[in-house]
């Protein structure tokens, strides 16, 4: 479970994150909805623990962010899927995957018989290993960050627009294979999008943040009949 | 009268202003000083504290490759024509001394123990210490830092200490080639165009050069490689979000870099002297 408590983020006295509250529950997918500039990418830096918070705490499995002697543990519960996948660019795409795998002391070999499983399950080809990201589509990219996330059996996958750069049809399937994979692998995930549809088709709970609060939170069943108006209004933009 | 009182008073209002500002301004010049010495220690600290973890040596080993051979064209380029034009302007001045013989001794003392490290360094500067901050800085902006950062991999580890180690790997090599070929400009010139003996000159150089003016140069050039890459690595991982941060990343690192070999050598030879 990640509880995030009255957290508060500062920036040259630009409060971003202004008393952030939410729960996500174990197996649970939360999606983050919020305008440009609402904080939404400065919050998972936050949960990552790579920029400090200036208040509150952030617990995962009662462990927080604060503690600096558990930081291991705390970021070993995690993985992320970034908005440009943030793949290595001088490494090829095995030794993306089994990075984190060779870094925890497994035989290359056994990592690489796993590479080739978690490419399987993300729809890529056992091909592509001998390539570098530079090589791949942006589809491609996203299939192989998202590998490189799901190898490392996190507790809890944090997604960082993950339609971000891509056309509509490859975006709906990266959407659909993170919903299939989370679902399987029984993973708890965040997932922070502008895209209506994708959250509708994701979540399990939607938040909507607005000058640095959830200012709403509920089912997306909720979502879709809420006489909020900037909910409203998210859904209005969907439309047009 | 009135107006003239009035004037004055404006006069001393901006005196004052201008004074506020000034003042301002040396508060402000002074805090960023003291910010960058701190950040700058805080990185060297972290940076060295890693050179004693546990190594990547497949990185080790692909950046002693990537700084070092790759180094070698432009450090070979640089060293022949130093020793060349080393060689004309010593024997324009020692001709009219009679005294030709000790172009040898310049040569080498000049090339070993000055032209080959400082060279070498500028060179580097100029190479590496640029391709890291770019390298490392645009790792920054497409988020490849934080990705490492949340597989919990410590980025002086991985990033920095290969460089620094592959640095110092390929110094002692780029060293030897660049004082080799120096000599050697030197003496082609020398010989072909000055028509010098080649024997008494190789033979002279022999003698003149000591096995101390070959380890000045070394720990020179050492320090000139450790530096350049830690500015390199530190300008990179500063830069913050933006092509044009990468940029500024490149310039500051590859400015810095080569102030740092100028005075490094100063020092240096202050202390070998």
């Amino acid at each position: 479970m990640l509880e995030i408590k009255n957290v508060y983020k500062s920036f040259k006295n630009k409060a971003i994150l202004n008393g952030i509250n939410v729960t996500v529950n174990d197996n649970e997918s939360l999606v983050i909805l919020g305008k440009s500039g609402e904080g939404k990418s400065v919050l998972f830096k936050t949960i990552l623990g790579l920029i400090p918070i200036d208040k509150g705490d952030i617990k995962v499995s009662g462990i927080s962010v604060n503690d600096v002697s558990m930081h291991c543990e705390y970021i070993s519960k995690f993985s992320m899927l970034f908005q440009n996948s943030a793949l290595f660019d001088s490494m090829t795409i095995a030794d993306n995957i089994i990075f984190k795998l060779i870094e925890k002391g497994i035989d290359r070999n056994i990592a690489y018989r796993e590479a080739e499983k978690t490419l399987e399950r993300v729809g890529l080809n056992k091909a592509v290993m001998s390539l570098y990201p530079s090589e791949l589509s942006g589809g491609m990219q996203k299939r192989a960050a998202l590998a490189r996330a799901i190898i490392q059996k996190p507790e809890i996958i944090l997604f960082d627009e993950p339609t971000s750069g891509l056309d509509p049809i490859t975006g709906a399937m990266i959407i659909k294979l993170i919903k299939n994979v989370v679902k399987d692998l029984k993973i708890t995930s965040m997932t922070i999008t502008h895209d209506i549809n994708a959250a509708n088709y994701i979540s399990d709970k939607i938040a909507v943040l607005k000058d640095g609060k959830i200012c709403w939170y509920g089912t997306k069943s909720e979502f879709k009949t809420s006489d909020d108006e900037l909910v409203k209004s998210f859904i209005l933009s969907s439309q047009l | 009268m009135e107006k003239l009182r009035v004037l004055k008073q404006v006069i001393d209002i901006s005196e004052k202003s201008f004074m506020l500002r000034f003042v301002n301004l040396i508060g402000v010049s002074f805090l960023g000083v003291c910010t960058f010495v701190g950040n700058l220690a805080v990185f060297f600290f972290n940076s060295v504290k890693a050179l004693f973890c546990k190594w990547y040596v497949r990185e080790v080993y692909h950046q002693f490759f990537s700084i070092g051979f790759f180094s070698i064209p432009v450090i070979a380029m640089t060293a022949v024509f130093s020793g060349m034009v080393l060689a004309l302007q010593t024997y324009s001045g020692f001709a009219d001394l009679a005294d030709e013989s000790s172009i040898a001794k310049v040569l080498a003392i000049g090339i070993a123990r000055e032209l080959g490290p400082v060279m070498t360094g500028l060179m580097f500067a100029g190479r590496v210490s640029s391709s890291i901050a770019a390298e490392l800085g645009t790792m920054v902006v497409t988020e490849q830092v934080d990705a490492l950062k949340t597989m919990n991999v410590n980025v002086f580890r991985f990033l920095v200490a290969p460089r620094v180690l592959g640095a110092v790997l390929a110094m002692p090599v780029l060293i030897f080639i660049a004082d080799s070929l120096g000599v050697l400009g030197g003496v082609w010139v020398s010989v072909g165009s000055l028509d010098l003996s080649k024997m008494i000159l190789l033979d002279n150089i022999m003698n003149y050069l000591t096995n101390f003016d070959l380890l000045v140069g070394l720990v020179k050039t050492l320090s000139f490689g450790v530096a350049t890459t830690l500015f390199g690595c530190y300008y990179g991982l500063s830069a913050t979000i933006g092509s044009k941060a990468v940029g500024n990343a490149t310039t500051k690192s590859v400015v810095a870099s080569c102030i740092t070999v100028l005075v490094l050598n100063y020092l240096l030879t202050w202390v070998f002297f």
